[in-house]
């Protein structure tokens, strides 16, 4: 038994030696700061003002009205139907921007008719919308259809799908030979960037 | 030998006696540096990317941080020079961007205007903070959301604020419990997923600052924004499918005039859309309403952060739309923050999850008041959630509010888990609304478009707290007998500290004539 005292003695020595000269030694605080191998700067060109980004620059782009005056400036327009508050009057007021637009409900065929007030020659029709670029480029199909008395029309130009584009004045010219009525009619049954058909200007053009 | 013997073994029993003791106490000494080793903030494995502002933005001047209106003072975004952040020591840039004090509508849509400043950055595991703000005395300091409980480090001689962060969110730093000068802190998961080019499918845009006007996105295109890219523009869709706007960069309306009643350019619009996701990017001063879309339908918007300052600056406006999820956004506007109408079809199946809203004007989360403006047949507004928002501040109208001012059925409504760490309804004019929250079937010159009125059917409002500001009043009112607010279920509503368990105790106006089980628990 003489021996158990010493063992005891030796094994609390050796535990005495790993808790204090040891065992704090293997407790590694965290690092407190972060590598700089891990931290990532994006970095600006040099600029000295705000740019126009080169994936997005558009070209330049110069509206040519068809010869001669538009007849229809001013004129009264009727159409089978309008969205809230984008009546048909506000297609002939001579005004594209802003809120000057026409929009017919999604009741298609949506009818858009001019009263040239008399028969009259004409050989070009523009239909415009806001050349801003906030309007999105979109598609609108329609056709043109004239009258002499407003009541019975007769096709003139069959339907048919364009593209109307900001970037190049988001418009529309139907150049023709010289034709003569009193009711120039748009007839639209599509437009992917609205409910119903759009126009800002409705024109017509007389040498 | 005996007594030899005898002190021998004493001897052995003191030694064994003292190397016990000093074992218990290096082995307490252990464990205890143990857990506070494991307690220490880690950096291990800790990454973080920081992304310069454009060099060409100018350094803001005491002049730019004057209150007027945009007609008197330069309105752009600006770097800020009175707040600067450090994150992990590393200079973190800073922008300021212009916001609202006002607490009442301007008729002339001049407001005067503020600037405050906001910041953002990418990390993973951990980020220490530290902002510095030279010219402010500094008596307290906030860190929202405060279910963080962070409790910054104050150094008021050497005026900064330190604090630690181990979670990608959005954090605001309020300083002397004024809403002046609040920084805004995007701190962003890593994007591990970043393209650096533009592809067949994806359009992106570096760092820098551009100008592009409008940015009209096709089917299946992706545009992304990348961080330190400042674009003056807006970006938009009509009748287009499968579309993306992501990054970290900034979408900035500071260019356009205020959209007095005439052209608003808003930033983000997708009318009419299929599947349509927006993510993340930061969008501030828009000349108008800030985030919307009508009659689209599969819609995600997640992450995106949004400070608006102009009248009718609503932060997201969902008109007629179907199945979108909403989630983790950071709206600061000065009208409506989170907005459901009805301008052509039904609305349904809309949820806002996990956000974050700073309202200076109007409602926090309303729906209505238009839900019939298309005049259609048989519209609703269904199954819309609002659930896990902390409202930091709301300042001028009700937090949480139906308004049906048309014929529409507004059913299944669900208002659940809310915050509202500061209520100040009722500033301004906005104390003829001073409400918590306000169920409504009103006829109003302003917002009103049929003749019929409609019907509110099913509220679920639960787990509402108000931590701090006022106990505000709230409403419950129909339109008549026949058009009534009815099955509406409120619990654990908490405000001020106080469990609400009854109609008085919480202030409700109830109209008894219009409204039909309305119960409280």
């Amino acid at each position: 038994m003489k021996i158990v005292r010493p063992i005891i003695i030796v094994l609390l020595l050796a535990a005495n030696i790993y808790l204090i000269g040891y065992a704090p030694g293997k407790i590694k605080e965290p690092p407190k700061n972060i590598e700089a191998g891990n931290v990532t700067v994006i970095s600006t060109p040099d600029q000295a003002e705000s740019m126009e980004h080169p994936d997005f620059k558009k070209k330049e782009y110069k509206l040519v009205l068809p010869e001669g005056t538009n007849i229809a400036l001013k004129k009264k327009v009727t159409a089978s139907s309008f969205a809230d508050v984008y009546t048909p009057r506000k297609v002939t007021d001579g005004v594209a921007l802003g809120v000057s637009y026409w929009e017919g409900k999604s009741d298609y065929p949506n009818y858009l008719t001019v009263d040239l007030e008399s028969k009259q020659k004409f050989h070009a029709i523009r239909a415009a919308l806001s050349p801003m670029a906030i309007w999105g480029k979109r598609t609108q199909t329609f056709a043109v259809n004239l009258s002499d008395d407003g009541v019975n029309f007769t096709p003139f130009i069959e339907s048919r799908q364009y593209t109307f584009d900001p970037d190049t004045g988001n418009e529309v010219q139907l150049l023709f030979d010289d034709t003569e009525a009193r009711y120039v009619q748009l007839v639209f049954t599509e437009n992917s960037g609205a409910g119903g058909g759009q126009v800002a200007e409705f024109e017509v053009y007389q040498k | 030998m005996k007594g030899k013997k005898k002190a021998i073994i004493v001897v052995e029993w003191f030694a064994i006696l003292a190397l016990v003791i000093t074992a218990a106490a290096a082995g307490k000494h252990l464990r205890d540096r143990t857990e506070e080793v494991s307690k220490m903030i880690s950096y291990e494995g800790s990454k973080l990317v920081l992304y310069d502002g454009p060099k060409s933005l100018k350094d803001e001047t005491a002049d730019d941080l004057a209150s007027a209106s945009e007609k008197e003072r330069n309105f752009a975004l600006l770097h800020c020079t009175d707040t600067k952040v450090k994150v992990d020591g590393y200079d973190c840039y800073v922008y300021d961007t212009n916001v609202n004090h006002n607490r009442a509508w301007y008729p002339d849509y001049m407001p005067p205007q503020s600037r405050t400043p906001i910041t953002y950055f990418d990390f993973e595991s951990v980020a220490k903070i530290e902002v510095s703000v030279p010219n402010m005395d500094l008596k307290s300091v906030k860190v929202s959301p405060l279910s963080y409980s962070i409790k910054p480090e104050v150094d008021t001689a050497a005026k900064t604020i330190t604090f630690t962060i181990t979670k990608p969110d959005n954090y605001t730093v309020t300083f002397n419990d004024s809403p002046e000068r609040a920084l805004h802190i995007f701190a962003n998961p890593i994007d591990t997923d970043a393209p650096t080019k533009s592809s067949d499918t994806v359009k992106y845009i570096g760092p820098g600052e551009w100008n592009i006007e409008n940015i009209v996105l096709e089917n299946n295109q992706t545009l992304y924004l990348a961080g330190g890219a400042v674009v003056h523009g807006i970006i938009n869709s009509n009748y287009a499918k499968n579309i993306k706007v992501e990054g970290r960069g900034i979408l900035d309306g500071s260019g356009f005039e205020g959209w007095m009643g005439k052209t608003a350019y808003v930033p983000l619009k997708f009318d009419d859309c299929d599947g349509v996701t927006l993510k993340d990017i930061i969008v501030l001063n828009p000349n108008a309403w800030v985030c919307s879309a009508k009659s689209s339908t599969n819609g995600v918007i997640d992450g995106i952060r949004i400070i608006s300052s102009r009248p009718n600056g609503d932060g997201i406006t969902l008109q007629s739309c179907t199945n979108y999820q909403v989630s983790d956004c950071f709206v600061r506007s000065w009208d409506d923050s989170l907005v459901i109408k009805n301008y052509e079809g039904s609305s349904s199946d809309i949820s806002f999850k996990n956000m974050q809203l700073w309202t200076d004007f109007a409602q926090s989360m309303e729906i209505g008041y238009e839900t019939n403006k298309g005049q259609q047949k048989d519209v609703s507004i269904s199954n819309i959630s609002f659930e896990d928002i902390t409202v930091l501040n709301n300042f001028h109208k009700p937090v949480i509010s139906v308004h049906n001012a048309d014929d529409a059925t507004v059913k299944d409504i669900t208002f659940k888990n809310i915050t509202v760490e500061n209520a100040q309804m009722g500033s301004g004019d906005g104390d003829e609304m001073p409400y918590l929250i306000d169920l409504h079937i009103p006829k109003t010159s302003n917002w009103t478009s049929t003749k019929e009125r409609g019907q509110i059917d099913g509220v679920t409002i639960d787990n509402v707290k108000v931590l701090s500001g006022k106990f505000s009043p709230s409403r419950i009112e129909g339109f008549d007998e026949a058009h009534k607010i009815k099955n509406i279920t409120i619990s654990n509503l908490e405000i001020l500290g106080e469990k609400i368990t009854g109609l008085d105790q919480g202030k409700f106006e109830v109209d008894p004539d219009t409204t039909e089980n309305i119960a409280i628990k």
